[in-house]
């Protein structure tokens, strides 16, 4: 946190030091009436509010997930996607979520919990359908499969 | 069969891309469409020797989930050989 408080007058007169400050992290800025307000880069309060959520995101899951009945659609709120999975899949999820966001705390960065997220999305759209599912978590027959040719136009 | 209309669904073009894709370097991203790997149950190997499910979008309308085995037998004294097995075609729009 930086040492540095400014004051609603600084605003004219440290402008730069000001705005300097905030590019460089945060500036922080006691107002007349002691509130004290911070200014910081938009990408950082992003980074936070995004941190924030999925954090809130994990700890109401693992509480859903020490109860024996799997989470209605109506609980997981906007984690509704969820749905399509069984207890372990879900367990893997949460531990997959896990690493990608104590990673993307440590690394400032939520590429890794973007890929995370985005990977178990697609997911759980491919096991919506039921043909889809079977197939993606049934057994291997090789009876099932035929050779297939390079592309050509049907014209 | 579902793979047969990738062409006329998504473009000779993209359909061509997917199918130079897998059939050279199924293991790498692609330079150009999006992929990933399936997590959870429908992520893991169909068996010893077959990859994760690889999750290829042809097209916004097109993706294929698929696993290759770099050394797929039919028979027991067979010749070891690559192959690509498309598991599932998805062809609505998200």
């Amino acid at each position: 946190m930086s040492d540095v408080i400014f004051l609603p007058t600084d605003l004219a007169s440290k402008r730069l030091e000001f705005l300097d400050a905030a590019r460089n992290g945060q500036a922080r800025l006691r107002d007349k009436d002691g509130t004290s307000l911070v200014m910081l880069p938009e990408s950082r309060l992003r980074l936070l509010e995004t941190l924030a959520k999925w954090w809130q995101a994990y700890m109401r899951l693992e509480s859903f997930l020490r109860r024996t009945e799997l989470p209605r659609a109506s609980e997981l709120g906007e984690l509704a996607w969820l749905r399509s999975f069984e207890r372990d899949d879900l367990e893997e999820f949460m531990s997959e979520l896990h690493d990608a966001l104590v990673a993307a705390t440590a690394d400032e960065d939520t590429v890794a919990l973007d890929d995370c997220i985005r990977a178990w999305r697609i997911t759980a759209r491919q096991l919506e359908d039921p043909l889809r599912r079977s197939v993606l978590v049934g057994p291997h027959v090789p009876e099932d499969y035929v050779e297939a040719s390079e592309p050509h136009d049907s014209e | 069969m579902y793979y047969n209309e990738l062409a006329d669904r998504v473009g000779l073009k993209q359909a061509q891309q997917f199918w130079d894709h897998v059939s050279q370097d199924p293991g790498n991203p692609d330079p150009i469409a999006s992929t990933c790997f399936l997590r959870g149950r429908s992520g893991r190997p169909k068996g010893p020797g077959w990859s994760r499910t690889i999750h290829y979008e042809v097209s916004s309308s097109a993706r294929i989930d698929y696993q290759y085995h770099d050394a797929y037998t039919t028979e027991p004294d067979s010749d070891p050989h690559p192959v690509v097995a498309i598991l599932t075609i998805n062809y609505s729009s998200h």
